[in-house]
């Protein structure tokens, strides 16, 4: 084979990878953009479930997920982010730390449903609540948030590190001024993953922020999430199907509307730190 | 009484030293250029003085370092690297502008902010970068190039009035036009401000140095071979291996 003709064959195997990721993404958008665009409209936006949800809207599930994503990402940002950069920064070697997150961010996302039930609803006494839910996805971003925060920040170039100390500075005005707005882009992408997760999650939440479908008055109210209930229309609800995919056009859309955001943060964070 | 005064000062990376048993005096005002090849410890000596060795985990210093008459063993980081600047090979500005790059560390210094405006323009003045850049004081100090941000380093360093000034190399990264520039701001700056120059260039040691220190590497370490005024040194070094060296025929 020719060299020429060796490259064009590298072109298509390699683009045969891509090639296939956007089909998929493209074959999924479609399929649930198809079913589910009839159905939404705003009063599908905003209204109760009917007929255990075969008519009527998805209000109340839009206002359970943004409580827990609020609660849960609210917790886990200042946590991760001191976290994160004390483990860059400021530790050692820290190996049981760094162990013990990498154990935590690989188990079964179920196990912290059921730890969340046992600790927030039960020993803390908070019952089925978006509070508890929210808390315990908390939990369960804060190992993948803490090491993708750590390692945002040692992606900032070490010259830095070593002008500052050069030039005495305290190491926190540095971090704040330098290091923290340098490595924004990588902790906006940090926070979107740790976002996507919690919009994904549907088990773990029907643990400890229950099932209802009535429109949450507040925090310490039960509430279902749009991912729980695109489980429940699709598989406990007979004739559910429809309304399960138009859900799904929600969660698609919101997810979309995330990451377009996650990509105009960081220089809007960079901005405003300076 | 000395501004710089190093007494047996030995370097050690995990216990294996890099430079030994090094005693150097820098009057106050002047120039000294450390020379030396490769591997001589000519910048782990530098960087011992304002205890950036600390910086990696490994590394140990034996000796006494005094600053103006004070053992720099009684300083804390902080104060010791605002009374001793340090600028490296590589320009390092911070990505901020290139008026917040000289702000920024006097802000940090507690230097009251009405101050400010004009501690910046008198430290470009002294680096002789200001005419360059004062009608775009607010651009991105990356937009300048190596030279002007390697004087903008400088600039950075002497806003905050050290005594002395430790130079790394700092032309090593530059053309030749850049090197003239940055040199010139040397000449300009020496005579107010201390400054030690580590340099393997002979040309830019003789050119900006009264006195020069030639380290040479050795077991255990890099030694200080000879230390005198430029004129003598470099006419009658204290070694056979210097005068080869400086003949161009070694190295």
């Amino acid at each position: 084979m020719t060299p020429a003709a060796r490259d064009r064959v590298a072109r298509v195997v390699l683009g045969a990878g891509p090639a296939a990721a956007i089909a998929l993404v493209v074959g999924i958008a479609w399929h649930v953009a198809a079913g589910g665009a009839g159905a939404v409209d705003w009063e599908f936006l905003v209204a109760g479930p009917r007929s255990a949800g075969r008519e009527g809207g998805i209000g109340p599930m839009i206002a359970a997920t943004g409580w827990v994503l609020a609660i849960g990402v609210g917790a886990a940002l200042p946590l991760g982010l001191g976290a994160g950069t004390w483990l860059a920064e400021l530790s050692g070697p820290a190996r049981l730390l760094r162990g013990a997150l990498d154990v935590l961010s690989a188990v079964p996302s179920i196990v912290f449903g059921l730890f969340g039930m046992a600790f927030f609803c039960e020993a803390l006494g908070m019952g089925w609540s978006l509070l508890s839910g929210g808390l315990t996805v908390a939990v369960m971003i804060l190992p993948l948030f803490v090491r993708l925060t750590e390692a945002g920040l040692r992606g900032v170039s070490s010259d830095y590190r070593a002008a500052g100390a050069a030039l005495g500075l305290p190491r926190w005005a540095l971090l704040r001024r330098v290091l923290l707005p340098e490595a924004a882009p990588a902790l906006a992408a940090a926070l979107l993953l740790a976002t996507g997760r919690v919009l994904s999650e549907s088990a773990v939440l029907l643990f400890t922020a229950g099932a209802s479908t009535r429109m949450p008055t507040g925090p310490m109210a039960p509430g279902r999430v749009l991912a729980l209930h695109v489980y429940q229309m699709a598989i406990e609800v007979p004739g559910g199907q429809p309304r399960a995919t138009a859900t799904s056009l929600v969660l698609l859309a919101t997810i979309l509307v995330t990451t377009a955001l996650a990509r105009l943060a960081p220089a809007a964070i960079a901005r405003l730190a300076r | 009484m000395s501004a710089l005064s190093l007494q047996g000062v030995t370097v050690e990376y995990r216990g294996v030293p890099a430079v030994s048993n090094v005693s150097l005096d820098v009057a106050a005002g002047t120039v000294t250029a450390i020379v030396g090849p490769s591997g001589s410890g000519k910048s782990s000596l530098l960087l011992a003085i304002n205890r950036l060795h600390a910086l990696d985990g490994h590394a140990r210093v034996r000796g006494r370092v005094y600053l103006g008459g004070d053992d720099a063993a009684g300083l804390d980081d902080y104060t010791l690297r605002r009374r001793v600047g340090l600028i490296f090979q590589r320009p390092t500005p911070f990505p901020l502008s290139i008026a917040e790059n000289i702000a920024f560390p006097l802000r940090a210094h507690g230097v009251h902010r009405a101050e400010i405006p004009a501690r910046v323009e008198a430290a470009l003045q002294r680096a002789a970068l200001w005419v360059e850049v004062k009608d775009r004081l607010s651009a991105p100090a990356r937009s300048l190039s190596g030279g002007q941000q390697q004087r903008l380093c400088i600039a950075r360093a002497i806003a905050l009035d050290p005594e002395v000034l430790l130079l790394d190399e700092p032309c090593a990264s530059l053309d030749p036009l850049s090197t003239a520039r940055v040199e010139d701001a040397l000449v300009a700056l020496s005579g107010t401000t201390t400054l030690l120059l580590v340099t393997h260039n002979l040309g830019q040691a003789r050119r900006l140095a009264s006195q020069v220190a030639c380290l040479w590497p050795g077991e255990p370490g890099g030694t200080l071979l000879d230390v005198g005024p430029v004129a003598r040194v470099f006419t009658q070094p204290a070694a056979p291996v210097l005068e080869a060296w400086f003949a161009g025929r070694t190295g």
